[in-house]
């Protein structure tokens, strides 16, 4: 359309930048910046404290990041099939402290008295 | 572009370096001025925009994060300084300066262009700020519609709606003109 089209090559000659204006003016500005005091910068509170890959909350895909996972995900599963916890527990004695000797004793004593059961 | 890219001179600048600061400056401030200026329609205005502006980006720089390019979280600053500043009184808007006299008599198709551009330029500063600025985004900095999106922290749709809007105005002001 002829409108769109004059308007556009408008928009291409009114939108045109200006060098010679933009040149002085960018210089002063720039002058400005360096002879004023910087103020201080604003940082996050947890920079402060904790080192950055701590509080680095970016989670892209990343190829160190997925191999620590796939090595963190493997190692758990070779442990829990491997049946390390259950030995554990075995050597500290745990499953004794948890369980009866016997599976069939009862759970309360006989009453001294009567020699019933609760 | 030789020398850091804006990613590493703004991890610099967020460690307080002053010489990585004034390389970033320097590289963008002429684009910062023109869209300031564009926005603003006024000449000083825009410089105390811009120099706003950089100060922001100093003392934001360790909390600024790649997740855009450096260049259009800038221009979100610029343009965000620039509509608050328009919404108080301002000087002498950019275009009804007016073009400096021509000492030499041009043809008349030179001199209708020159009117219709006119026209056009006092068009563009009557505009809504927000189709303003995505005008001179569009035609004077070139972003596509996504980056301009991403400056003005709105969709894509929003954007060419913008476009839309504004550039039937100036279809309107150019038809008046041709009547």
């Amino acid at each position: 359309m002829d409108s769109d089209r004059e308007l556009e090559e408008t928009l291409g000659r009114v939108m045109a930048p200006t060098a010679d204006a933009d040149g002085a003016a960018a210089g002063r500005v720039l002058a400005r910046l360096e002879a004023s005091l910087l103020p201080p910068q604003r940082r996050r509170l947890l920079d402060a404290w904790w080192p950055s890959v701590l509080v680095d909350a970016n989670f892209a895909p990343a190829w160190p990041r997925v191999t620590a996972l796939a090595c963190a995900t493997a190692l758990g599963v070779v442990l829990g099939l491997s049946s390390l916890g259950t030995r554990i527990a075995t050597d500290l004695d745990l499953w004794r402290m948890a369980s009866a000797d016997d599976a069939r004793a009862p759970i309360f004593d006989p009453d001294s008295v009567t020699g019933l059961r609760p | 572009m030789s020398g850091p890219g804006d990613y590493d001179l703004m991890a610099r600048v967020a460690r307080g370096d002053r010489q990585a600061f004034r390389l970033l400056s320097q590289r963008h401030v002429r684009a910062a001025l023109a869209l300031a200026r564009r926005i603003s329609g006024n000449d000083a205005g825009a410089e105390e925009i811009v120099q706003e502006a950089f100060l922001r980006v100093w003392i934001h720089a360790p909390r600024w994060r790649p997740e855009a390019a450096f260049r259009t979280w800038l221009y979100r600053i610029v343009i965000n300084l620039t509509l608050n500043e328009r919404r108080r009184p301002s000087g002498l808007p950019l275009a009804a300066a007016g073009d400096p006299p021509d000492p030499a008599p041009g043809p008349d198709v030179a001199l209708a262009a020159r009117e219709r551009d006119r026209l056009v330029s006092a068009a563009i500063e009557a505009l809504p700020p927000r189709q303003r600025a995505a005008i001179v985004l569009t035609y004077h900095d070139g972003l596509s519609n996504a980056e301009t999106a991403e400056v003005l922290d709105t969709s894509l749709s929003s954007v060419e709606t913008l476009l839309v809007r504004a550039k039937r105005t100036l279809r309107a002001a150019l038809a008046a003109y041709r009547t």
